[in-house]
């Protein structure tokens, strides 16, 4: 597998527990607006700082493993990160407590 | 022996010092840890993380990225996973759930403006808060 593999597999993951929480909860429209502008919010900061990290030499690639396009030094693979977190924390939130039981949307 | 000098810190403090910042603006508008339930922020907040960890466990087992050459304090979790890892796996998850739950707020206050624009021409912090 490909590192390419693994985010694929991570982000229908996030994106199935969404929509399966959008459908129990019945989270609405705006639901799903909220978690699209965080999710672009989210990929931007990303491409920030995941350039500065690297930059900083925290981690390292193995090159073999990327699909090589890379915006800034963000291998373009790291944007499956944000995007696993935009779909998935708030549906979790979602998941973990009844919005409009607790007034709390 | 090893050398500790003061830049491994570095990361460390950034990523405290951003944890801390979140944590201000949760207080503030009450959305995580300090809303109604903090428990049900302190459970998803630990799911979340551990979601990205065993991302990461796979990714490093794999062989897809290992850890650099950066000064860090040189805790790891496990092999190639620093400590700091923990923690900024934490503060993205933390500030995703912040930054919905203000997204959330945001339009629902657009669209409620949008209804009854008298009633909301000027902002009422008080009532956001709940």
């Amino acid at each position: 597998m490909t590192y390419a593999g693994l985010a694929a597999v991570a982000v229908v993951g996030a994106l199935v527990v969404a929509l399966v929480v959008a459908r129990v909860r019945r989270l609405g429209a705006r639901w799903w607006v909220a978690t699209a502008l965080a999710a672009v919010v989210l990929v931007a900061l990303t491409v920030v700082f995941d350039s500065l990290m690297i930059a900083a030499d925290l981690f390292r690639y193995d090159d073999a493993a990327l699909l090589g396009v890379r915006l800034w030094l963000t291998p373009v693979e790291d944007l499956a990160w944000p995007l696993v977190a935009a779909l998935l924390l708030p549906a979790l939130w979602a998941l973990a407590g009844d919005e409009r039981a607790e007034a709390d949307a | 022996m090893i050398a500790l000098h003061w830049t491994s810190f570095v990361y460390l403090a950034l990523l405290l010092g951003a944890l801390a910042s979140m944590a201000l603006v949760d207080r503030r508008a009450r959305l995580v840890l300090w809303s109604a339930r903090p428990g049900r922020g302190a459970t998803v907040l630990a799911v979340g993380t551990l979601v990205f960890l065993g991302w990461d466990l796979v990714a490093i087992a794999a062989g897809f990225y290992s850890r650099g050459g950066a000064a860090m304090t040189g805790v790891e979790l496990a092999p190639h996973l620093p400590l700091e890892e923990l923690f900024f796996i934490l503060f993205l998850c933390y500030f995703t759930l912040v930054l919905h739950g203000l997204l959330r707020r945001a339009v629902a206050r657009r669209s409620s403006a949008r209804r009854r624009p008298a009633l909301h021409a000027v902002p009422d912090p008080a009532q956001e808060a709940r």
